[in-house]
Parts: C-alpha cells; sequence; structure tokens
C-alpha cells in the first residue's frame, strides 16, 4: 500500500508543472551562476568552477534557496486533498493513515529530490559550454558531484520537506506553508549571522541545519590548490550536523503524522459557551430601522468613495496573515541590520542617524519592493478572485477611483509599515542604544520624506504593471524583472540615474548633512515622482470594469478614453517630467560629466596607450611648493594659485617636462613654465608636455606655476565609483577634504593612475601589469615605494571666518578680517608630497606630550572618543620616541572629515578619519577590542614607518611601512591592555590571514616577498611579529628597528627593503632554532599545527597538583598555490595550566597558574606540569602567537584522573 | 421603462451570445426564462453596464445606458449570478461598505440603511460574522441585501435561488415581490416555477433571441389545444420522436408520459393537455432548437 501511494504521488508530482518549472528554473539559475564568468558562484580567483569545493558549494547554496519548490511539492501532499474535496472520499476507503501520509511525503520528497538533479547537471552540462574559460576548470569528477548531492543537498531537502510537510499538515494551506517558508528563511539568515559570531564555530554548526557552517569550517582555509584537487571528506563535525539533523527531521515528520486527524475538529465547550454570550450580547443591540432606505447621492461622493475604499484596502491587507508574517519579518531584519551596522573588528558604533539611515533605508527598501509586489498582485486581482468584481464595478464608483484607491491603500499600508514602523523602531533603537538628541529633522529630511515617495513611487510601478498584465502572475514575473533590471542595466553601463526608476541615491554624513548629492536627489526624486503620474493615467485608463472588457480591448480604445480630463492630466506629467529630463540630463551630461565606468576605463586605455612611451624618461624633482588657496565653503568653489620648484636631479640633461593631472576632470588653467614652451597639450587627459629652450642640466633647477579651480555648475550625478565620492564631494561646505591629487599637477610621468587589473587590462588590449621588481632587484632600490618627492611645502588658505583650518605643515599664522580667515602653513622640514587641506567648523581638543602638541579637530556632535584619542596618542609617541627615536613635528593631529567612504589615513604630521571610522565607534563595553586604539596608533607608526622611513619599490616594501606599523601598534597595545586583548586581536588576524590565503588570486607571497596583499601585510604581518618579540625580546626587536630608523631616515635612493629588516632580525638569533625561526616567518609560508589533546590533573601527596598534557604539533611549508609539505617543528612553545579558559571574558594574570616556554618537537608529546593551584583549564600556545588553522584546540578542559596509577 | 433594441454581443472567441435582442420591460417583476447558455447572463450584465454590447440600444426611463453608465449604475440595484466575498469581513461591515460604494455619504444614513436591511433579510444576529462563512442562503439574502442600498429604481437579480433549498427560495422571494411593486426587477432564472409564482411579465430567452414575451398566464392562454399527451412504454420513445414534436417526456409510475406540441389532434392515444408555463416554455425552447436547425 505504502509503495502504491508513493509510487502514484512521485507520478503525480513529475505530471504537475511545478516539477517542471522547478526542474528549469533552477537548471538555468546554475547554469548561469556557474558559467557567467562575472559570478562564478562558489569558486572564483584560482578555484576552479568544477573544484570539489564549488560543486559542494553550490548545490549547498541551490538547496537553500530549493526549500520553496520542496514546499509546493510537500505542501499540497495534503492540502490538495481538502481542496479538491477528494480527502473525504479517500479517507473513507480503507487506506490506513500511516501508509497515506508516509506514502505521499515520500513519494513527494522522491520529486524534488529528482527535480534537484538539475543543479549538478547544470554544473557539469556548463563545464563543456565554449564561453567558459579553461583556465577555470579542472577535470570534472563524479565523486565530488555525488558528495555535494548525497552529503549537503539530498539531507537539506529532506530537512526541509520534513519542517514544511509538518507546517502543511497542521495548517492546511499552502499560502501558511509559503509564509512560513519566507519566516523560516528570514528567521534563518539571522540566525546563520548570529552563530557565525561565535566563538566557538565547531558548537554553532551543530545548530545550523543545513551544514553550511560545519562545511565552511571544514574548508576555509582550504587554499586554492587544495579546493581544486582534494575529494571533500565527510568529517566527524559534518557528520554528526547531518545526522542530528536527519533525526530532527525524522521526528518532526512522525510527530506531523502522529497529530494529523483524517477528520475535521469540532468545536470544544468553552468556545461554544463563549460564542453563546456573544450572540446574546449582539442580540441586545436594537437596530435602527427605517421605513424607507435613505437615497444615494454619488455624484457628490467621490471623496468618500475613494477615503472609504481605501481605507477598506488597507483594512483587508492588515488582516491577511501574509502582511503580519512580512511585516514581523521585516522587523527582524531591521532590528539585525542595526545591530550590524558599521561592526568593525565587533565593535560596535554609535547609531548616529547619518551613520544608519543608509541601513535602515535598505531594510526598509527590500521589504517595500517584497511587500508593493506582493499585494499589488493580490490587491488588483482582488474582487476578480473572490468574484465580486461584479458587483463592485456595477456600483456607481467612479472609474479612476478604482485604481487610485487600490493604489493609495497598498501605499498607505507600506507608508505605515516601511516609512512608520521602520522610523519608531530605529528611533527606539538610538534611544536603547544611549542616542539621546534624536535629530527628528535628519529623519525627516533623509528617511521619513525619501521613503515616503519611495514607497508611492514603486506601489504605482507595481500596481500600474498588475492593472495591465493579463493576469497576477505576469505581473509578478514583471515586476521580477524589474527588480534584476537595475543590476542588468548596471552591468551594462546604463546606470544614468535618469534611467533607473525611483533609485535616488544620496551619501549622508553628520558634519556635511546632505549637501554632497541632496540636491540632486530632490530633483530626482520630483521626477520619478512625475514619472509615476505619467503610469497612474495609463493604469487608470487600461482599468478593465466590466466582465468582457480585455486588454486588448482597452489598449485598442485608449485613445477614445484618453480625451477630456485624463489627457490634460497626462499631457501636463509627461511635459513636466520631459522638461525635467531635459533639464537634469543638460546639467548632468553637458554642465556635468557624467562619465561611465566604461567610458573611464577606455580612456585610461587609450592614456596608456599613447603615453606609456613616455615613462622612464629623466624628469625634474620638485623641492618646493608655494600654494595659496582660495576656499568659499559655502559656495562650494576653491581655487588654487601655485608655484613649484623643481631640480634636474638625475645625471644627464633633461629636455622634456612632462605636466599631469591625476585626476583629469579639474581644470588646469594657465600653466606657465619658464624657459620651456608647449609642445603638445592633451585636454582630454588634462596631460602637458614642455620643451626647455635649452635642456635642462644637471643640478640646474626651474620652476612652474599653475592654477586650478573646484567648482560645482548645477546638478551632477555621482560617480559610478563609491570610492570617487570623496574627491567628488569637494569642496564640502563644512568639511572640505582638499588634496594636491585633485588639485595640482604631477611633473613627470610613471605608470601610477593606469588601468589596474589583468581582466580588464586584457579587455581593452593592454599588456599585463608590470610585476614589482623582484627583492633582490638592486637597481630597483633607486625608486621610492610611493614615488613622490619630499618637498617644502608653504601653503596659505582663506575661508569663511567661521570654519578651522587645518592643513599640511605647522600652522604659522591665522587671522581673520572681512569675514574670511587666513592661515599659512609651512612644512617645517621636507615631507612627502601629501598636501591635504581641511576646513570645517571643528571644535579642537588639545594636549601635550613633551613638547609635541597633540591636537584633535572633530565635529562638535562626536566628542565620543576624544580622549581615547588623545591618550593613546600620547601612549604611541611616548612608546615609538622611546623605542624607536625622534619624532619629527611639534604637532601630531587627528582630523574628522565626512564620510564619504574613505577611512583613516596618515599624512605628515596627521591622522585623518572619516566620521564613521573611529569618531563614532561605541567602546563602552570594556570587553571590546579597542580598536580605535590600535588604529590610531598604526597610524601614528606611520610618521616613522613610511613618513621617516620610505622603502623601494621592490617585493615586501610593505613589510616595512604597514607590517612594522602594524607591530608598533601591537606593541602600544600590549603596553596600555595586556596581552589579553592582543589574543583577542590575533585571532581575528589568523582568521582574516587564513581566509585572505583561500581569496588569493595570484600565489601567496612569503612575508618578506609580499606583494600588496593586505592579508599578508597586515594580517599575518601582526601575527609574525608578535611571535617573533615573544621570542627574541621585545627591546631586543626594538633595537633592531631603531638601528633601521638611523639608517634609512628621510635618506634618498638607494631605498631599505624587508630583507634589511630580516638581517637585523637574524643577527639577533641566538641559536639556529630561532635563525629557522625568522626565516620560516619572513621567507617561506609556514602554517603551524599545535594541539592539546588530553590534559589529566593529579594531586601530589604533597599538596600540589601535577598535570599532564599531551601536545600534538606539526609545521608544514606552503608554496605559493597552497601545496603543502610537512617539516620538522621544533620550536619553544609556551604550554600553560589556568584556572579559567583564555579569551573569555574576564580572564586575567591571576588565572594564569602557570606558564614557560618549553621545547616542542614534531608529533605528540606529554609534558608534566606541577603547580601549586589546581588547573580547570590547559594548553598549548594559549596566546595564538603560531599560525594555525585551528585556534579552538590549543586548550582544553583539564579532567580529574582516577587513581594514582599514572 | 426599461428598452432594449436590437441588442447583439459577440465575444471575442466568435460566440454570439445575443442575438438582436428587443424588449420592453416595465414596471413590477420580470422574468427571464431560459436555458443554461441561453445568454441570459450575458443580457444582465450588459443591462448593469458590465459589457458594452456590440450592437444595439438600451435605454432606462431617460438614461442612454450605453453612453452614461454612471447615471444608470447610480440607480441599479444588481445581484450576479455567481459571487463570493472578501475574506475576513463582516455581513455588517461589507454592507457598509457597499453602502458607501453607492453613494450614501451620511454615516447616520448609511447606519440607517445597513441595520433596516439586515433586519430585513433576516440576517442581524449574524451581523458579525464574516460573509464568507455564510450559507447559500444566507449570502443570497446578503447579495439582495447589498442591491437594495440607495433605493434602485431596476434591480437586476440573476439565477439568484440556485442551490437553495426550497425554504429558503421562499423567504427570498418573498423579499423580491415586497420590493418589486414599484421599481423594475428583473428575474433570470431557468426554474419555470419561480417565473410562474412570481412575475407578472416575462419573457424567454433562447440561443440569444428572446423567443416569446408576454403575461403567463396570456402565454398559457394562447397555447391552449397546441399541447398533447399520452403514456407509453419506454422503448417506444424514440419512435414517438420521430412521428412527433416531442417537447418534454417524464416517468410516471414506470411509464413515459410524452408531451407533443400539435396544431390538431394528433390521434394515436394523445388526449389534449391543461396548458403549464412548463409547457409553453419547453414548446418555445422547441421552436428555437427548430429554427436554429433549419438555419444550420
Amino acid at each position: 500500500m505504502f509503495h502504491t501511494i508513493a509510487r502514484f504521488e512521485l507520478r503525480y508530482q513529475v505530471g504537475n508543472p511545478v516539477f517542471w518549472v522547478a526542474t528549469v528554473m533552477f537548471f538555468l539559475l546554475t547554469f548561469g551562476a556557474t558559467t557567467a564568468e562575472s559570478i562564478r558562484l562558489g569558486s572564483g580567483g584560482n578555484i576552479h568552477t568544477n573544484a570539489p569545493t564549488a560543486v559542494a558549494q553550490i548545490q549547498l547554496i541551490m538547496s537553500l534557496f530549493f526549500m520553496f519548490v520542496t514546499t509546493a511539492f510537500v505542501g499540497n501532499v495534503v492540502v490538495r486533498d481538502d481542496e479538491t474535496g477528494f480527502g473525504s472520499i479517500i479517507r473513507s476507503t480503507r487506506i490506513g493513515k500511516l501508509p497515506y501520509m508516509f506514502g505521499r511525503f515520500s513519494g513527494a520528497f522522491l520529486g524534488a529530490a529528482v527535480a534537484f538533479l538539475a543543479v549538478p547537471l547544470a554544473i557539469w552540462i556548463g563545464t563543456f559550454m565554449p564561453w567558459v574559460n579553461p583556465d577555470f576548470l579542472g577535470p570534472n569528477r563524479v565523486q565530488d558531484y555525488l558528495w555535494g548531492y548525497f552529503v549537503l543537498a539530498l539531507p537539506n531537502l529532506l530537512i526541509t520537506s520534513a519542517i514544511f510537510f509538518a507546517v502543511a499538515c497542521w495548517t492546511r494551506s499552502v499560502t501558511y506553508s509559503y509564509l512560513t517558508v519566507i519566516l523560516f528563511m528570514f528567521g534563518y539568515f539571522a540566525l546563520t549571522a548570529m552563530l557565525r559570531k561565535w566563538p566557538d564555530l565547531s558548537v554553532a554548526a551543530y545548530f545550523e541545519p543545513f551544514g553550511s557552517i560545519a562545511y565552511s569550517l571544514g574548508i576555509r582555509y582550504l587554499t586554492p590548490i587544495q579546493a581544486n584537487t582534494q575529494a571533500l571528506e565527510l568529517n566527524a563535525l559534518l557528520l554528526g550536523n547531518r545526522l542530528l539533523w536527519l533525526a530532527i527531521s525524522a521526528a518532526i515528520v512522525v510527530i506531523a503524522v502522529w497529530r494529523f486527524r483524517f477528520a475535521e475538529r469540532g468545536v470544544s465547550k468553552s468556545d461554544a459557551k463563549r460564542q453563546a454570550a456573544r450572540e446574546q450580547k449582539l442580540a441586545a443591540v436594537t437596530p435602527v430601522i427605517v421605513d424607507r432606505l435613505p437615497a444615494n447621492t454619488p455624484e457628490r461622493a467621490a471623496w468618500h468613495q475613494l477615503r472609504t475604499r481605501t481605507l477598506f484596502e488597507m483594512k483587508l491587507i492588515f488582516k491577511s496573515p501574509a502582511f503580519w508574517v512580512l511585516a514581523l519579518v521585516s522587523a527582524l531584519n531591521l532590528f539585525s541590520t542595526l545591530n550590524l551596522a558599521g561592526r568593525f573588528y565587533d565593535v560596535p558604533m554609535w547609531p548616529r542617524t547619518f551613520a544608519i539611515v543608509d541601513g535602515v533605508r535598505g531594510a526598509s527598501v527590500l521589504i517595500t519592493l517584497l511587500m508593493a509586489i506582493y499585494f499589488a498582485g493580490e490587491v488588483v486581482w482582488r474582487e476578480r478572485e473572490r468574484r465580486f468584481n461584479e458587483i463592485v464595478d456595477a456600483t456607481p464608483l467612479p472609474n479612476w477611483a478604482f485604481l487610485i484607491s487600490k493604489l493609495a491603500g497598498v501605499a498607505g499600508v507600506l507608508l505605515v509599515l516601511c516609512v512608520a514602523v521602520v522610523l519608531l523602531e530605529s528611533i527606539l533603537f538610538q534611544w536603547a542604544r544611549g542616542l539621546t538628541d534624536i535629530e527628528f529633522g535628519q529623519w525627516l529630511a533623509w528617511f521619513v520624506a525619501p521613503s515616503a515617495l519611495y514607497v508611492i513611487q514603486i506601489s504605482v510601478l507595481a500596481i500600474v504593471v498588475q492593472a495591465v498584465s493579463p493576469n497576477k502572475f505576469v505581473g509578478w514575473g514583471i515586476m521580477l524583472l524589474y527588480l534584476i533590471a537595475g543590476t542588468v542595466f548596471a552591468g551594462m553601463g546604463l546606470n544614468h540615474p535618469l534611467l533607473n526608476y525611483a533609485e535616488v541615491t544620496v551619501p549622508l554624513s553628520d558634519m556635511n548633512g546632505a549637501n554632497y548629492g541632496g540636491t540632486e536627489g530632490w530633483w530626482l526624486r520630483t521626477y520619478w515622482t512625475m514619472f509615476a503620474a505619467i503610469l497612474v493615467v495609463i493604469g487608470h485608463l487600461m482599468w478593465r470594469r466590466g466582465t468582457a472588457v480585455t486588454l486588448d480591448g482597452q489598449w485598442r480604445t485608449l485613445p477614445a478614453r484618453l480625451r477630456g480630463k485624463p489627457l490634460a492630466f497626462l499631457s501636463s506629467a509627461l511635459l513636466v517630467t520631459i522638461v525635467m529630463a531635459g533639464f537634469l540630463y543638460y546639467n548632468m551630461n553637458i554642465l556635468n560629466h557624467f562619465v561611465s565606468q566604461e567610458e573611464e576605463e577606455n580612456r585610461l586605455a587609450r592614456y596608456e596607450k599613447e603615453y606609456s612611451q613616455y615613462v622612464g624618461l629623466p624628469q625634474p624633482t620638485l623641492t618646493d611648493i608655494k600654494l595659496d588657496v582660495d576656499l568659499q565653503p559655502s559656495r562650494r568653489v576653491a581655487r588654487f594659485d601655485g608655484s613649484y620648484r623643481f631640480v634636474n636631479a638625475t645625471a644627464v640633461p633633461i629636455e622634456t617636462l612632462h605636466v599631469r593631472m591625476m585626476i583629469p576632470l579639474v581644470p588646469l588653467r594657465s600653466v606657465s613654465v619658464p624657459g620651456a614652451k608647449l609642445v603638445h597639450e592633451d585636454k582630454v587627459n588634462n596631460h602637458r608636455i614642455y620643451q626647455f629652450d635649452s635642456p635642462l642640466q644637471p643640478g640646474a633647477s626651474g620652476s612652474l606655476t599653475f592654477q586650478s579651480v573646484y567648482e560645482k555648475r548645477g546638478l551632477a550625478t555621482l560617480p559610478s565609483d563609491k570610492r570617487a565620492y570623496e574627491f567628488d564631494a569637494q569642496p564640502a561646505p563644512n568639511g572640505a577634504y582638499l588634496t594636491n591629487l585633485g588639485f595640482a599637477p604631477f611633473l613627470g610621468m610613471n605608470r601610477s593612475g593606469f588601468l589596474q587589473g589583468n581582466n580588464l587590462r586584457r579587455k581593452y588590449g593592454l599588456e599585463p601589469e608590470l610585476p614589482t621588481p623582484q627583492l633582490e632587484d638592486e637597481a630597483a632600490l633607486a625608486w621610492s615605494y610611493v614615488g613622490v618627492d619630499r618637498v617644502n611645502t608653504d601653503i596659505t588658505v582663506t575661508t569663511d571666518a567661521d570654519q578651522t583650518l587645518v592643513v599640511t605643515g605647522a600652522r604659522v599664522s591665522d587671522s581673520v578680517a572681512n569675514g574670511r580667515r587666513t592661515a599659512r602653513f609651512v612644512s617645517p622640514i621636507p615631507t612627502l608630497n601629501f598636501i591635504t587641506i581641511q576646513s570645517a567648523r571643528y571644535d579642537v581638543k588639545t594636549a601635550d606630550a613633551d613638547g609635541v602638541k597633540l591636537s584633535v579637530y572633530y565635529f562638535p556632535k562626536h566628542p565620543m572618543n576624544i580622549d581615547r584619542m588623545l591618550a593613546v596618542m600620547r601612549d604611541s609617541l611616548d612608546y615609538y620616541r622611546k623605542n624607536f627615536g625622534p619624532y619629527q613635528y611639534s604637532y601630531a593631529r587627528i582630523i574628522e572629515r565626512p564620510d564619504y567612504g574613505g577611512g583613516a589615513n596618515s599624512a605628515p604630521g596627521t591622522v585623518g578619519y572619516s566620521e564613521k571610522a573611529g569618531f563614532t565607534m561605541d567602546f563602552r563595553d570594556p570587553q571590546r577590542l579597542d580598536f580605535l586604539a590600535y588604529v590610531t596608533a598604526h597610524e601614528l607608526a606611520h610618521q616613522y614607518w613610511f613618513h621617516q622611513v620610505m622603502p623601494a619599490d621592490v617585493q615586501g616594501a610593505e613589510v616595512l611601512t604597514e607590517t612594522l606599523s602594524q607591530y608598533s601598534a601591537l606593541m602600544v597595545m600590549k603596553h596600555r591592555y595586556g596581552p589579553d586583548q592582543i589574543r583577542q586581536f590575533l585571532k581575528y588576524e589568523h582568521d582574516y590571514y587564513l581566509q585572505g590565503r583561500r581569496k588569493e588570486a595570484a600565489d601567496e607571497q612569503p612575508l618578506a616577498r609580499v606583494n600588496k596583499q593586505g592579508y599578508i601585510h597586515y594580517n599575518k604581518g601582526s601575527i609574525v611579529m608578535y611571535l617573533l618579540q615573544e621570542h627574541l625580546g621585545e627591546e631586543r626587536v626594538n633595537t633592531v628597528l631603531r638601528g633601521l630608523l638611523d639608517r634609512y631616515r628621510f635618506k634618498p635612493a638607494p631605498y631599505p627593503r624587508s630583507s634589511d629588516l630580516v638581517d637585523g632580525l637574524l643577527a639577533l638569533a641566538r641559536t639556529p632554532e630561532e635563525r629557522e625561526l625568522i626565516l620560516d616567518q619572513f621567507y617561506r609560508i609556514t602554517l603551524y599545527d599545535l594541539r592539546a589533546k588530553q590534559a589529566m590533573v593529579r594531586s601530589l601527596p604533597d599538596g600540589r597538583f601535577e598535570t599532564t598534557i599531551t601536545i600534538h604539533a606539526a609545521k608544514a611549508y606552503a608554496d605559493g598555490k597552497g601545496n603543502e609539505r610537512q617539516a620538522e617543528f621544533n620550536e619553544h612553545v609556551n604550554v600553560g595550566v589556568f584556572t579559567a579558559q583564555p579569551g573569555d571574558s574576564g580572564f586575567g594574570r591571576e588565572n594564569v597558574v602557570s606558564m614557560q616556554r618549553l621545547p616542542i618537537r614534531s608529533g605528540e608529546q606529554q609534558i608534566r606540569i606541577v603547580t601549586q593551584r589546581k588547573p580547570v583549564y590547559a594548553g598549548v600556545d594559549p596566546y595564538l602567537t603560531f599560525i594555525d588553522r585551528n585556534l579552538n584546540d590549543n586548550v582544553m578542559p583539564v579532567s580529574d584522573s582516577r587513581g594514582n596509577d599514572s | 421603462m426599461l428598452h432594449l433594441k436590437g441588442v447583439e454581443h459577440v465575444y471575442p472567441n466568435g460566440t454570439r451570445a445575443l442575438d438582436g435582442v428587443t424588449i420592453s420591460i416595465g414596471k413590477g417583476m420580470f422574468g427571464l426564462l431560459g436555458p443554461n447558455g441561453a445568454g441570459k447572463s450575458s443580457l444582465m450584465r450588459t443591462i448593469a453596464t458590465l459589457q458594452t454590447p456590440t450592437a444595439g440600444e438600451i435605454r432606462f426611463g431617460d438614461i442612454d445606458v450605453l453612453t452614461e453608465p454612471g447615471r444608470l449604475r447610480s440607480t441599479l440595484g444588481y445581484l450576479p449570478q455567481d459571487f463570493g466575498v472578501y475574506p475576513r469581513v463582516s455581513a455588517y461591515d461589507l454592507l457598509d461598505h457597499m453602502a458607501s460604494l453607492k453613494g450614501i455619504t451620511s454615516a447616520a444614513d448609511r447606519r440607517a440603511t445597513v441595520e433596516t436591511l439586515l433586519v430585513q433579510t433576516n440576517l442581524w444576529n449574524v451581523r458579525t460574522k464574516t460573509v464568507a462563512g455564510f450559507s447559500g442562503g444566507m449570502r443570497q439574502r446578503f447579495g439582495i441585501a447589498q442591491a437594495l442600498i440607495g433605493n434602485p429604481k431596476l434591480i437586476i437579480v440573476d439565477e439568484p435561488t440556485a442551490g437553495l433549498d426550497p425554504e429558503e427560495r421562499n423567504r427570498f422571494y418573498n423579499l423580491l415581490v415586497e420590493i418589486g411593486e414599484n421599481i423594475v426587477v428583473i428575474l433570470s432564472t431557468h426554474i419555470v416555477e419561480d417565473v410562474a409564482d412570481l412575475c407578472p411579465r416575462m419573457a424567454v430567452l433562447a440561443a440569444g433571441r428572446i423567443q416569446l414575451d408576454g403575461a403567463p398566464g396570456e402565454l398559457i392562454q394562447r397555447s391552449r389545444g397546441t399541447v398533447w399527451a399520452t403514456t407509453i412504454d419506454r422503448d417506444r420513445l424514440d419512435e414517438m420522436k420521430a412521428a412527433y414534436n416531442v417537447i418534454a417526456t417524464r416517468l410516471f409510475a414506470g411509464r413515459t408520459v410524452v408531451h407533443v406540441l400539435s396544431e390538431r389532434d394528433p390521434g394515436n392515444g394523445f388526449s389534449a393537455v391543461e396548458g403549464s408555463l412548463e409547457d409553453v416554455y419547453l414548446s418555445a425552447l422547441a421552436h428555437s432548437r427548430r429554427a436554429s436547425q433549419r438555419a444550420a
């Protein structure tokens, strides 16, 4: 019986259109996601499209989305019999409940399992497609496909089948099952986001039903080569997860079947009683009865009808369960968005309005789109579906009220949910997080008004699309196309704001408000609102009132019905839209430059082809810069008058001078070079070539004067690349941040500014990028890493009187006259040619650190972390001056600037922070890593490791700039907070380094040869330098650094390289073991595996405790692709016993019972430690100083050993 | 009051649902009788402004229905053949909503309308229940309640008694009769009894055409002497059908009673039948069938 039913069910499902639609859809999805080079789901970088990990990952991801299909399969198993009325027939036959239910379930599940085969099939077929780059493919191995299908996909299908089968049995409604899926999806994503933050992921892995955490734990540190070649194994964690959840799903099915009743439920006694009471109450009311019914006055009722109808639509939506499910989901989603917003190294931020509005809008937009699309379909087709259309259509409701009331109903609901409720929730969140000065003005201008318009525009689109669609599903389909259209358009380069319906982006800032892009934003919103008005007229005219009205018929008779008011309305909306489009186009494309990504790439490619011939020509060196800057922030204008002095520092005469603007949009005016004439002027690329009348002899000098202007004309588009916002926003009315990169010309020609990325370069027919010179390339030591000269600067800036100026150099004068402030800044010593000019209404707080004036220039509403910054600056300078040498300026500044995507940076004597980086981090929880202190110390360290010592432009240059700044900051942190915060920090560094390896698209380099690979020079660098100072001694390491500084401080070529540092460290080595340790860190990619396998404690007769720890140690060397070979481990490593787990909150020095550095060798060994106190935890390398892929197994709980036999 | 002239309706798929309907309907109950598929609902919807005829003219009093549908809707009560309702809305709220849609703007007027109608249709005690949960009869009574809002001058009820038990049907008709005195009420049905019981005037619609119209009594009178009956064994039915114009057969005590149409006494055991409205109706249908067969 079971088999018959199951077989029947499978046949039924396979014959169902849902089966084929799902199969085709998932085939296409997978096929597209794996064969499109821009997507390459599950792979990317050097990982093959059909690598074992990719094949598994795709099936894992698809199996999650497949739950919508599974639900359709199992959901209607029970429900369909109720709906067709066939249920009572079946249930009256001899078929028992168990075979019926289990048979049905099995059949439906098998149907889903068969349909899912489309996914592995699509990957496999995709590998044969001619357009797939063969570099991205490896051999197809059947077992990889089977592994993903049977280990990941099939159990997941079973789990979702079980859950939604149970839901369908319980609710007996397909709709509720679907709503549960949506809820489940959001819940699932929220849960995983939360679980991934757990300290011990191996525990979290069990709570996650689909094995994605367990799976990713297994593969997260695989290098590309391992990911491509190693067959995946079913490790204990994944197996445990699968078994646990299979058991849970089996239990769910059993409970669902057990609870399922064939018969309908009756009414309980208490229900009956309550009902009787209610009826009595109802009967007690006396109705108003009239002899003659009141007459109607429909000709005067239009507004009343519209209002009633709108409220009625809203009420119906509010009453629908779908609304509540979506509303709940949106509230949860918003909460998690708010909670996770702006976290960096898990440090939360102060939820200031400007900082969270984007996230809040993102969350609200998502739910707006979902709800508008879903409810537009429901609302427009409601009367027809409910067969109430004839009654309503025959009432004297005016024609226009049909569309308008539906529209107002949907928009009204969304205004309540996506604007009012979201606003309330966000403000409550701010309040709860201690932000009491809620800025209602900002909320109104940045969220309420824009979102309200957006909601209306999207509702119009969704409703009108439904009104012109033959049925609800086509309407939904069209709206889904709209959803992906934005992405597709952007991919095609169609990212002009006049093309993307309702999309308006305005970058926000506390300092600068919505001054950047705000006006344009309002123009665009008005434009799209007028466009929506056109849609409304069309929707109204296409509305099908009555029973025999077809789309086709409406379309044919449209001109006739257009006459009169609709025409007047339509033509005025059309006129306004067109005029606005023309006006905006004129402003954006003619007055200003609108450059699509592709056009800009094209220009760069052509520029490189034309000008790369000049790279390497001898060029003069810049020595002095004098600038006069007229800054008018409120008018958004800045004028620069500059003069350069340069000298021929080469050994040959120089014939030509190249004068180049790095950002060619800023026009350079009236350049003059005395003694030279302009021989080539390229206005597109802003590149000029001057020929000296007589060649500039070695040692001879010359001069150049120029003028340039920043000026905003009319309304401009935002750059398509967000990284360009910061430059494009200048001069900002409050918080101007002008760098010479933007406003001043560069002399000479080099490769900077050329198109980057080899794929992109290939597309435009350019040679692959020039490789960074080898570490051993002595000739390359003549070129500095940044390629800018050290210059004397003398800068005078005039700005609005109420603004404070901070400019590169020491402040020489500062005065106010005629409502204008003028200040002059002169560099005390030649500094790297990075000039910044900042002007804003700042508050300033200063402190003194042994003769150095520390100042923080900040926005008055961001005083939260100022004292912390000053204290860290003092700590840092103390440490650096004591251990590294003198600090070169009499001042050190931290300057805040508006958040347009920039982060932290270091200019001469200055650390720059954007609003979100640093100033608004929230450190009220002392358990959090003080990341601000870390970054501040790091950026200040650059005053030594960049501004004093500049490396040569060879491999490993970042070791001397970034790794040493990381080290310096770590030392400041160690003295400030002790080793516990360091442990917390190193844990992040391990994770970022190991994940960075995985994403590597080229070769991983050893640290000393790092080639602009952040995960190596920042994250691995921190771990390495911390380990070395632990083993070689902090003081001794600092001696080496001091030596390096003494030798290279401010010196011209030859510049230092990473091997200078390594050689210095090698000189410290006291044993061959230490020497190897250093070489392992810098010249090899070394990975360690340190593990505590067992820890037992027993009491000794003298009252002390003896802990026996079994330690496993291993070491491996990896090549650039991740191939590993084992090596001998032979190091001194810390072994400790504790009364608390290192890394737990509250762990402190007092919890360390014993910590000794002991020799450890490859393989297993037992260590005995005798202590006075009884330990609870024991382990090896508890502070995580060796690079180790599993940090969770270094320390383990100690168990009591029974008896005295050991 | 209501005049239709040459009303035709051809659906996009070519079905000719109405084929030149011309008829005048005065105050009082008017029965429109016809088999399923005769075009009754098409005609009702056309009058109710829900579909525009392909050709023809419709006037109600001084209203040209086709050019001023809004004016007709202001004074129209329409109960479609088959209607559903919104989920999760009570009878009271839905009726109140309908009152608004019909243009009763004052809250007091709406209250009087809704409560009077709920009492009149005997739904007062269940006013807070959702209409979706109503039985067929309750739902039809709700339907007539909404049709009565605002004192319409034209009420169209399309097949209102399908699926009602005799008691419910009775209650429903009492309601209709009460209101049908001073206004035009068109009742479309395929049940002869309904028309016989209620309507002073009637018409038979078949194949999209009015086959006959007049007062039921008059029509019966006219048919006197043309309908004949005999009782035969079942196996002789085919023979009878071949020989006579059979308009109806029914079983009685195991044998078959055959009604035939004939201007003269067909002899052969037939005896004259005291004509009923049913015979009138059936003979009209037989005529129409024949006409269409000839045309084909």
